[in-house]
């Protein structure tokens, strides 16, 4: 009698003790496929300037930032988080969100023989977009309130040249953004620089070489949950 | 017979004991590594996470003090200041590494990554040098002084 209890006993313990150790692997898998998704959709997101070119660059972006671990990675692409996601958009001008997926594979050890399985699948996602900011930092500027009432009364967010900008009426004619000189943005210490007449409407996107997609102003990437 | 009986029931439970216990103690450490093991991922993540929108003040691949002090604060506190309990209590500044790359003199992406910490598992210490590691494309204000 004993000899069986124990038995049973015995057998159930290390079941428990199998599930404790593969859902701790899961768990430290999970993680870690989750923070690379995050970077691939961070990398994807700064790529994405509104051409054809801006989504390829996103998806070799995302591939790289994602790393050797997601090897069955998809990228998609949308105008709004409520829109269809698009893996490859016929017409990529205003499409500013990017979401990267992979079914990550964990091989079991100890559940093995109990569930009759090599390995759990489970899918990770992380979504990207490119969000509108305040174009300088608040020490330069104090009042957030009045930068935020010139910036939506300044903002034409789809007009595709200053031409059809200022041909639209809306604003005053000048906005403020930062200076980008080559790759690089260089805030302007003291007066904010007005965009010249010859200056295509275009968002200047923080962190990256491009121009944003389908903003005017200033973009940020972040991670959308 | 009632002593034999109590004699076999000592026997039963030394033996159980002597299985039990180890098994008992091995599940405990092997929970606290794993423990570890997830709050390191974690820290590093959320470090990394936080550098890449921080503004990046240095024109080479050495990032200033302030950056580094408060991506590796991150990682030991979960804030850029370093008050509070830290997430991790054997974990020291000296143990996060922070790397910052550059290309076409720009920053391009910014890595976090535990060096010199040893973990303790029941299968023996072991040395994380270079893992966990988190990177993410930097997208602060790049601007050197």
């Amino acid at each position: 009698m004993v000899l069986i209890l124990v038995a049973v006993a015995l057998m159930l313990l290390l079941a428990v003790t199998g599930l404790a150790i593969d859902c701790s692997r899961i768990l430290v898998t999970r993680g870690i496929a989750q923070g690379r998704l995050d970077a691939a959709a961070l990398a994807a997101v700064l790529e994405l300037d509104g051409t054809r070119q801006g989504i390829d660059r996103a998806r070799q972006a995302a591939a790289l930032a994602a790393g050797g671990l997601l090897d069955n990675l998809k990228v998609e692409f949308a105008a709004e988080p409520g829109s269809a996601w698009e893996e490859t958009p016929r017409s990529p001008a205003l499409f500013r969100f990017a979401r990267v997926s992979a079914f990550i594979r964990v091989r079991l050890t100890m559940l093995r023989t109990i569930v009759q399985k090599e390995a759990t699948e489970f899918r990770a996602v992380a979504t990207g977009a490119q969000q509108p900011q305040s174009p300088l930092p608040p020490d330069v500027i104090p009042d957030q309130k009045s930068l935020s009432r010139r910036l939506s009364e300044d903002t034409d967010f789809t007009a595709r040249s200053y031409a059809e900008y200022a041909a639209r009426g809306r604003g005053n004619g000048r906005r403020i953004v930062p200076s980008p000189e080559g790759a690089r943005f260089i805030l302007p210490a003291s007066a904010p620089a007005a965009i010249p007449s010859t200056e295509p409407i275009g968002a200047y996107l923080q962190g990256s070489r491009w121009k944003g997609a389908g903003e005017s102003g200033y973009l940020t990437a972040v991670l959308l949950r | 017979m009632k002593q034999r009986k109590k004699g076999a029931a000592l026997v039963e439970f030394a033996l159980a004991f002597v299985i039990l216990i180890p098994l008992v103690a091995g599940a405990f450490q092997y929970s606290i590594g794993f423990l570890q093991a997830l709050r390191l991922e974690a820290a590093v993540r959320a470090a990394a996470l936080y550098g890449s929108q921080l503004p990046y003040l240095s024109s080479t691949e050495t990032p200033d003090s302030g950056f580094l002090i408060a991506v590796q604060n991150m990682a030991l506190y979960g804030k850029p200041e370093d008050t509070g309990k830290p997430l991790i209590p054997t974990l020291r500044p000296e143990h996060v590494a922070v790397q910052v790359s550059l290309a076409a003199g720009v920053p391009r992406t910014v890595s976090v990554s535990i060096r010199g910490f040893t973990l303790v598992l029941p299968t023996g210490n072991r040395l994380l040098d270079g893992k966990p590691a988190s990177s993410f494309p930097f997208r602060g204000r790049f601007e050197p002084r």
